[in-house]
């Protein structure tokens, strides 16, 4: 048994479970903290700093239930793509210094210590899970990348086909509904965009 | 750590032969879609999906007869082959109308029939599926393609507010059926329906989460469904979607998300759970009762078909409470006559109507009878069935319900379909008496020539309502050694 300097080695399994149980109840707050900060937030921006914290924290919580794999995920996809959409925001309204001003206007210091704070708590918690590996100690069942790969591609081999066939019949709407294209009424008249 | 091997499921070729429909539709989209990349052509993939619908038909003759459990998330039987038949025929019934209807369309508009035979492929899955996974997958693939269906006439501002409604409120709700899913496992620890009806004879008495969770997943059903309660999206659906669209979510996604929730109710033995059986009858009052009263106020045709939609299905529902096998039975016989008659009305709604004009306002069929007879019997006969007259598949449904009621003693729930039914008569019938009126030459637009196809499909759609109607005992027999000598 590895010792730690949080938790000490004498405590039992249950003592241990106990901890993180403390541990689950101290992220489930920041999810649900800052989930109302999200949509409480009147700037778009500042609810998706909130909304990154949330996708953390549930990555998190995940993570205790030990399933690490889809923690991983949680984060690079959720929370990843929160990154892209503000990139998106910022490069759609870069229209010039005026709007250069109005976004360094978004991002004041104040603005982050929120997120900031909330972050924190989460790393602490992560942290403290992370330097004591219980694990081993208390026999939590944990679910790998192996076992995920496993399952999805035997027992549910189906539905990963048919979630295929469900992204390809998003796409198509996508391309359908946002293709844009010029329309030309009459050729005397002004060619408009449609 | 297991082996791989120990769970592999596609062992046998037979395994895959149960769910051929399922997987001619599946290639059938992936062909369409690689013909219109190299060759853009309506009527060409008009005719590639109707043979992905009548291909996918005649294999059912070749699915097994004992249920097979597919990658034991699917479960092939005949009750659900029998739905994936009605499921087919709709979508080969809705590709003829949507050639007509989108014939006018400048630009891509082959892709309707790829996200048509995704859609109707979603339905197979949910009428088949044994399992939350399966469950949910199959209703998002119904409902993203949908969504898609409903705004694919994206210059008509009605198509778009109303495709934005439905994916907002499908949205929510499929989060709430997630929800309601997770409760279920945490009470039961199984995600299969076997495996849940495994706890539910064991367990005494149903723990609240269980109940909870139930619960939830009504509402995400009954929103499918729309049931009253959550119903608000209907109307304004059924009239902004382009009319092959209404009927597509009108029989397909109505049809199998109740084959799915009858299979749900029969695993947790709903009509022994007091608790399950009370809500949904309340939501049966409600949706009988406020379909029909809203449905008199209607001036559209397509809204006074989504009111009436709504009573219909509450209608099914008593069946449905009734559970057993003659409620299933009854569900199943009721079904045909709604998706049969529901057809031929948006039929007749997207046979005259193009993409950018729409004739749904009641008034657009005025003194009909005296321009074009034929239609106008046609849609009399629809609209008659609906009302439950004799002599229409309609009523021989209704009497099934009835009789399923009666035995399983609802009186409330029979009553109530009595009386509403009597409510709704009057609005069926007041579109009768428009279409009787004398010609009055101002200001009605004349329909446009009615496309061939559509005319076969509304002709074979009437004659079957009438056939149905007058010898039941051919439908009634056919459900009974096809699907319940074995259930």
């Amino acid at each position: 048994m590895k010792t730690s300097p949080l938790i000490s080695e004498a405590l039992s399994p249950e003592k241990i479970m106990e901890k993180i149980d403390i541990l689950f109840y101290i992220t489930s707050a920041v999810a649900v903290i800052s989930t109302i900060m999200v949509i409480t937030r009147y700037h778009a921006v500042h609810a998706l700093l909130y909304l990154v914290v949330s996708f953390l924290s549930i990555a998190l919580i995940f993570y205790f239930a030990g399933a690490p794999f889809i923690a991983a995920l949680e984060v690079i996809i959720y929370a990843g793509a929160i990154m892209v959409l503000f990139i998106f925001v910022v490069m759609m309204l870069n229209l010039g210094p005026r709007t250069m001003e109005q976004e360094r206007g978004w991002t004041t210091p104040a603005i982050w210590i929120g997120p900031s704070i909330l972050s924190a708590v989460l790393l602490v918690a992560f942290m403290t899970v992370l330097m004591n590996n219980p694990a081993e100690d208390t026999g939590l069942n944990l679910v790998g990348v192996q076992e995920v790969g496993i399952s999805l591609f035997t027992e549910y081999l189906l539905a990963v086909e048919l979630t295929g066939l469900l992204l390809m019949a998003a796409i198509i709407g996508a391309y359908h509904l946002g293709s844009r294209e010029k329309k030309i009424y009459h050729r005397y008249l002004e060619k408009t965009d449609q | 750590m297991r082996k791989p091997e120990s769970v592999l499921k596609f062992r046998r070729v037979n395994d895959l032969l149960s769910i051929a429909p399922v997987l001619i539709l599946a290639g059938f989209s992936i062909l369409v879609l690689l013909v219109i990349a190299f060759y853009r052509n309506f009527i060409l993939s008009t005719i590639l999906a109707a043979t992905a619908f009548i291909l996918a038909t005649i294999s059912i003759l070749f699915t097994g007869k004992p249920p097979a459990l597919v990658n034991h998330i699917l479960i092939a039987d005949r009750f659900g082959m029998f739905f994936i038949l009605l499921i087919l025929l709709s979508g080969l019934v809705i590709t003829i109308l949507s050639h007509s209807y989108l014939r006018g369309l400048e630009k891509r508009k082959e892709e309707y029939h790829v996200i048509l035979i995704l859609g109707s492929l979603g339905g197979t899955i949910l009428a088949l599926s044994n399992h939350f996974i399966s469950f949910f997958i199959g209703l998002e693939l119904l409902s993203i393609s949908i969504y898609i269906l409903i705004s694919y006439t994206r210059d008509r501002q009605d198509s778009i507010e109303a495709a934005i409604k439905y994916l907002l409120l499908a949205g929510v709700t499929s989060a709430i059926l997630l929800m309601g899913m997770a409760l279920i496992y945490a009470a039961t620890g199984e995600m299969g329906f076997s495996g849940i009806a495994g706890y539910v004879s064991e367990a005494e008495n149903l723990s609240i989460l269980f109940s909870a969770g139930f619960g939830l997943i009504i509402t995400g059903v009954g929103f499918k469904m729309a049931l009253v309660p959550f119903h608000l999206w209907t109307p304004d659906v059924y009239e902004g979607a382009p009319a092959p669209t209404t009927a597509f979510i009108a029989t397909i996604s109505k049809a199998s998300v109740v084959v799915i929730f009858v299979r749900l109710y029969l695993a947790v033995n709903g009509a022994e759970q007091e608790v399950i059986v009370y809500i949904l009858s309340g939501i049966a009052f409600l949706s009988m009762m406020a379909g029909n009263l809203l449905a008199l106020l209607q001036t559209d045709l397509k809204r006074l078909l989504a009111y009436s939609s709504i009573a219909h299905l509450g209608y099914i529902l008593v069946a449905v409470i009734a559970g057993k096998d003659s409620g299933a039975e009854a569900v199943t016989f009721y079904l045909v006559a709604y998706v049969l008659t529901i057809l031929g009305a948006f039929g007749i709604v997207s046979v005259v109507s193009d993409h950018d004009r729409e004739f749904s306002a009641i008034e657009d069929y005025q003194s009909l009878f005296w321009k074009d007879p034929l239609l106008a019997t046609a849609l009399s006969v629809i609209l008659l069935s609906l009302a439950g007259i004799p002599l229409t598949v309609g009523f021989i449904g209704k009497y099934y319900l009835l009789f399923t009621g009666i035995e399983n003693d609802l009186w409330f729930l029979v009553i109530t379909l009595v009386i509403s039914s009597v409510i709704g008569l009057f609005y069926y019938v007041r579109v009768i008496a428009k279409m009787f009126d004398p010609v009055s030459t101002d200001r009605i637009t004349p329909f446009r020539k009615i496309p061939v196809g559509g005319g076969i499909a509304l002709f074979v759609i009437t004659a079957l309502i009438i056939l149905y109607g007058t010898y039941p005992a051919w439908l009634a027999d056919f459900i009974q050694t096809m699907i319940f000598s074995g259930f």
